[in-house]
């Protein structure tokens, strides 16, 4: 009795650890980010991994490509964190289309994940940013290029544009001038693409950067921390379908008002126009 | 007998793998009890309509720096004194840490290892001291934030703009004056309720030239509506509409907005009136 007993819980235990081993490594598979190399992708560390100097100069090399880079088409999916005020932290993703033509074309067209859509678009004369759910625009002057439009619109408009330092012809500068610390992390690939995994850190930010290995050194993907926020919540973006030489007309970045839409100011300029706006009502309607 | 035990322990068996597979499956799904579910307040945003989840933070925004620390370190309202005399020091600190490391990653490598584990080492031991010390901190200024914003709430009404000290705190005097142009966009995406008719709270910047030294007067705090699909959906009223000089205000009572476009998206925005 014994023995049958043994060898009844034996094969019980057996289909339970097989079973149970099974889902680890379904689950095992289901968590794992899908960017990582396969192993068969993965280069063999045969050769010493680049020292930091090295690190740098690759860091530079794809921040100069980039800025050097006179025109450009490239697809960008981003998800961030959110700290909610329960103390929960929510992902949001978002689709971008980013369309550059040194110096003054400038055009991004963002989907976020709640379906909502906004397009800007720079032109070298005006920056305008439309919704066309509701819409409406907000349009600015702004002369000088993509570089002064950019910083403008962080610094002045208040408005979301992220990873807007690559966009900028003096990003080399921005990226050195910012990094305080850089290592080398690994050669590995992303989705087959061999690439140099680097480790940065800011002052406020610590950075995670994959380059393209070749002769195109070109972000793959990159991860940025915010080390002193409440949560260090993260902001994720991967690159897809690079070009550098599209085709694009000067009429990709002007905006033509759309029928029956609306302008509307700039959020942070609303407390500029309102002192302004106090003047002798043109129309006054009824009831919506 | 000897079926009966076995079928038991066979029972037994495929439970626990069952349970194993489900309780896995509720951890990652968040029904682990206890936690989730807490709905609306996003951002620090009360719901107006039930609300929903803040899309705002340091993160959203995308930046290669934040200012999420420099907010609390260069002062920002009477009720973070304490903090930003607490944070000044720890920036200072970091200053010199900054600079060591800069001048290390510029220098060569092994230097530059040495130096990093050095700074490294003493941020880890200064981030233990101030930790605490900020921990107690933040609880005072949160407590004291809470009181200062149900203050501004109730004054909103009365008076436009609203009081300082409101949060998030303004940013310092001299705070976009950075004529090097660094941190350029560190700004932080405001936190605004995603879906409509969420109060959030954001800070309204007067526009102005990059470089001039005009854009760092005094933020008027305002109260933003998150917009709705139609025009009233997001307000707390069906308004009247008034277009005046080509700008369309919404009237809710004696209160006056109208539509901008912020960090967040399209929003409604308290405004004085305008007539």
């Amino acid at each position: 009795m014994i023995k049958t007993l043994q060898k009844g819980t034996r094969n019980a235990l057996c289909v339970a650890i097989l079973a149970t081993l099974a889902g680890c490594a379904e689950h095992q598979t289901v968590t794992q980010p899908d960017t990582w190399a396969s192993p068969a992708t993965v280069p063999q560390a045969a050769v010493p991994e680049p020292t930091e100097a090295e690190a740098k100069d690759l860091l530079l090399r794809m921040a100069n490509y980039l800025a050097q880079a006179q025109r450009f088409t490239v697809a960008m999916t981003d998800n961030y964190d959110t700290l909610q005020a329960s103390g929960q932290k929510l992902e949001f993703s978002e689709k971008r289309n980013l369309t550059v033509s040194r110096p003054n074309g400038l055009r991004v067209e963002l989907e976020e994940s709640h379906g909502e859509k906004h397009l800007f678009l720079y032109d070298g004369k005006d920056m305008t940013v439309f919704n066309p759910s509701q819409n409406v625009y907000a349009q600015t002057a702004k002369a000088g290029g993509i570089d002064e439009a950019v910083v403008y619109l962080l610094k002045d408009l208040h408005m979301r544009l992220p990873l807007a330092a690559l966009l900028l012809s003096r990003f080399p500068a921005e990226i050195e001038s910012r990094t305080q610390a850089l290592d080398y992390v690994e050669k590995t690939a992303i989705h087959g693409v061999p690439c140099h995994h680097l480790a940065g850190r800011t002052e406020t930010v610590d950075y995670q950067v994959w380059i393209q290995e070749g002769t195109q050194p070109l972000p793959l993907r990159i991860v940025l921390t915010y080390k002193n926020a409440e949560g260090q919540p993260q902001f994720r973006a991967q690159f897809f379908d690079w070009n550098l030489s599209p085709i694009v007309s000067d009429s990709k970045f002007v905006f033509t008002p759309p029928a029956e839409s609306r302008k509307i100011a700039f959020a942070a300029q609303v407390t500029s126009i309102a002192p302004a706006a106090i003047a002798t009502p043109e129309a006054i309607g009824g009831k919506q | 007998m000897n079926i009966k035990l076995n079928s038991i322990v066979t029972a037994m068996a495929a439970s626990f793998v069952i349970l194993a597979v489900t309780a896995d499956d509720a951890t990652a799904r968040g029904f682990g009890g206890g936690g989730g579910g807490a709905r609306g307040g996003g951002g620090g945003a009360s719901s107006f309509q039930g609300g929903g989840f803040s899309r705002g933070g340091a993160a959203a925004s995308g930046s290669f720096s934040s200012g999420a620390a420099r907010y609390g370190s260069e002062g920002g309202g009477s009720s973070a004194a304490s903090v930003a005399s607490s944070r000044s020091q720890t920036a200072q600190t970091a200053s010199t840490n900054r600079a060591a490391t800069q001048q290390g990653w510029q220098s060569t490598s092994t230097a530059n290892q040495a130096q990093r584990q050095d700074s490294s080492a003493e941020n880890q031991q200064q981030r233990q001291a101030t930790s605490s010390q900020n921990q107690d901190q933040r609880q005072n200024y949160s407590n004291q934030n809470v009181q200062t914003r149900q203050q501004t709430a109730q004054q909103y009404h009365g008076t436009y703009p609203p009081h300082a000290g409101y949060y998030p705190p303004p940013p310092p005097a001299g705070y976009y004056n950075n004529n090097n142009n660094n941190n350029w966009d560190d700004g932080e995406v405001a936190a605004v309720a995603v879906g409509s008719a969420a109060i959030g709270a954001v800070a309204g910047y007067a526009a102005g030239q990059s470089n001039a030294s005009e854009s760092q007067s005094a933020p008027a705090t305002t109260v933003v509506y998150t917009a709705p699909p139609p025009a009233s959906g997001g307000l707390p009223c069906t308004p009247n509409t008034s277009v005046v000089n080509g700008v369309t205000y919404y009237q809710c009572g004696t209160s006056w907005y109208t539509q901008a476009y912020g960090s967040g998206g399209v929003i409604y925005m308290p405004v004085p009136a305008p007539y």
